[in-house]
């Protein structure tokens, strides 16, 4: 057990240390624009991963971005109209998003499947009308112009080491949730909400709970955001947004830890590379996207899983796990 | 003034009821909630004016291809992709929203960014209870009401209408008892996508066509399925009309600019007090 404790160690600490210095090391090599894409990555990441806690309970949302606006519109409004500084502006960002979620949550606490999604669709309407119409607050279409930047800074490469420290506290924390018991009982739920109900798990409580901490994080991802582009207007968040976040998840393979990461990277790459391709940007786009959930449907993350079971080596098969005989069941949806 | 707004809330209603009774109809046999049916409506539009305008076809032929055209690349996507995802929900969300990325991306390769609008074969105006009403919109108005009396009719008598209604209760009775639930679902997506492509050139003779016509039309839907309840075309109906007719008194007497949003929280409503919409099933 040592020795391939020790061995495993091995082989993820070094391209991980590797890894980690160029990406630390990524804005003093690359061209501006490339830490801007990156800057893009990493927001991209805190999306998906604050989207997946919902999902895995069952609810799947369409008005992710919302949350994400919600945050970057109270943060770039108190700095504006009240001159608040950047720390009061993020905390309070997040957390009018997370309110916003935990009652979205409440009221709509009858609706399943396609009816919640629809009515986060809906709510996703209404929240762009009103930042189209609230004038007097969110600028209308227009928008908000110079926002206030974090602690002054006016290069991309300060805005490139805050938002990956963020992204990697967001990691953690979705990571520490992930392992908890909390996060277990999130999973039973998406699996068999009549069942989890019968053990004591309060269905409802612990989907607020996850719309809400979901939101606070997208919430805080959309301040960082309003501060680092100074910049905001209804078409900063539109609908695709939504879209894209979604297609991330399912992509990389939702119910998997790692499967929004790689999905959100991936595509983003993906994206931004095909910028070069002109008018075909959107069909390659949407080509792969449609290879992915024909050919993958438990996403990328998945599929690398059910391989490795199936091809690698016997460890589960060994006494040292605690699982004990056979391979992991491989969740099939 | 009372008449104008009853002639416009009618137009809106029967287009969107249109629309949405085809994507109600797919999510009943399919449980897949179609994101590409706005493009479909596009591309009604759009081949409409090319059969008019490169090919010197009249309205009515124009409108008979694009829609024979539509439906049958609706029949195809439900053959490659949609018939895959039967009952699974976001998997078929996101495949249709991947379809729905790439014909807009095709709409603007061939159609490019231009707003046209598709000649209509009535022109001059007609004068009713005092309200000065276009022909063009009594066209839409008088085809629309015969398609979705017709499209009842369908549903209600024929035998295609009764596999349709038995596929939705329960795919596998249905399969049981000899019905062809894969003929039924490519029939109700050619059917559908005709619908929309219908809609569109009907449409298209009053506003403009152009690549991203079909967004408001899907936004118009999902609120009217919500409303109607998922899956029931009465409701539908019924929802196009309340829908059809809030949005054009809201646009009269408060500004076209909140109309949409309070359409959305009619439907937030109802889904708040009764999930299952006028008509649904839970």
């Amino acid at each position: 057990m040592l020795k391939l404790m020790s061995r495993r160690g091995l082989n993820w600490v070094i391209p991980t240390v590797i890894g980690g210095s160029l990406l630390l090391a990524l804005p003093w090599f690359g061209r501006a624009y490339y830490t801007h894409i990156f800057i893009l990555i990493f927001l991209n990441i805190i999306l998906a991963m604050s989207y997946r806690l919902l999902y895995v309970t069952g609810l799947v949302s369409f008005c992710h971005v919302t949350f994400y606006a919600i945050g970057a519109y109270t943060s770039a409004i108190l700095a504006m109209k009240l001159g608040l500084p950047f720390g009061i502006c993020f905390l309070v960002g997040g957390i009018a998003a997370a309110a916003a979620a935990a009652f979205l949550i409440l009221v709509t606490s009858r609706a399943r499947g396609a009816y919640f999604f629809l009515i986060s669709f809906s709510f996703l309407g209404v929240m762009n009308t009103v930042f189209m119409q609230w004038r007097g607050m969110t600028g209308g279409a227009s928008g908000i112009t110079s926002i206030p930047p974090i602690m002054g800074f006016t290069t991309v490469t300060p805005y490139f080491y805050i938002i990956l420290a963020f992204t990697a506290v967001t990691i953690f924390v979705m990571y520490l949730l992930y392992r908890s018991r909390f996060g277990s009982e999130l999973m039973a739920i998406g699996e068999a909400e009549d069942l989890a109900e019968v053990i004591g798990i309060d269905v409802l409580r612990h989907r607020m709970v996850a719309a809400a901490i979901g939101a606070l994080f997208a919430g805080f991802a959309g301040s960082l955001f309003a501060h680092y582009e100074g910049f905001i207007a209804p078409t900063s968040f539109p609908m695709w947004t939504t879209i894209y976040i979604l297609s991330w998840c399912v992509i990389g393979g939702v119910r998997k830890f790692w499967g929004p990461i790689v999905g959100a990277v991936l595509m983003t790459a993906i994206s931004e590379y095909g910028r070069m391709m002109g008018a075909m940007q959107a069909i390659f786009y949407a080509a792969v996207l449609l290879a992915v959930i024909m050919a993958m449907p438990n996403g990328i993350v998945g599929l690398v899983d059910t391989l490795r079971t199936r091809f690698g080596r016997r460890q589960y098969l060994g006494g040292d796990t605690k699982l004990g005989a056979g391979p992991p069941p491989v969740v099939d949806e | 003034m009372t008449a104008q707004l009853i002639i416009n809330g009618l137009v809106l209603s029967l287009t969107i009821a249109l629309m949405s009774a085809g994507m109600t109809l797919i999510f009943g046999i399919l449980r897949v909630v179609n994101f590409a049916h706005g493009e479909f409506y596009m591309f009604g539009a759009v081949i409409a004016f090319f059969a008019m305008n490169r090919a010197g076809m009249g309205y009515v032929e124009a409108s008979i291809v694009a829609i024979a055209t539509v439906g049958l690349l609706g029949w195809v996507a439900n053959r490659l992709v949609f018939r895959r995802f039967h009952g699974k929900l976001i998997e078929g969300c996101i495949a249709a929203i991947a379809l729905s990325i790439g014909f807009q991306q095709v709409g603007w390769i061939i159609f490019g960014p231009h707003q046209q609008i598709l000649t209509s074969p009535l022109t001059g105006s007609v004068e009713i209870f005092g309200a000065i009403v276009t022909m063009d919109r009594l066209l839409i108005i008088g085809v629309a009401l015969v398609v979705i009396l017709g499209l009842a009719w369908l549903i209600r008598y024929t035998k295609l209408g009764r596999s349709m209604r038995a596929v939705q209760q329960d795919s596998e009775a249905a399969l049981t008892l000899g019905i062809s639930v894969n003929r039924v679902a490519g029939l109700t997506f050619g059917i559908a996508t005709a619908l929309a492509a219908l809609a569109g050139t009907l449409v298209g003779t009053v506003y403009t066509v152009h690549p991203v016509m079909g967004m408001l039309p899907l936004t118009f839907a999902f609120i009217v399925i919500i409303v109607g309840g998922m899956g029931s075309v009465m409701g539908a109906f019924i929802a196009a009309f309340i829908i059809g007719f809030q949005h054009s008194l809201t646009s009269t007497f408060w500004g076209p600019q909140f109309a949409l949003g309070l359409s959305l929280g009619v439907a937030i409503l109802m889904l708040i007090f009764r999930p299952r919409g006028l008509m649904g099933h839970a």
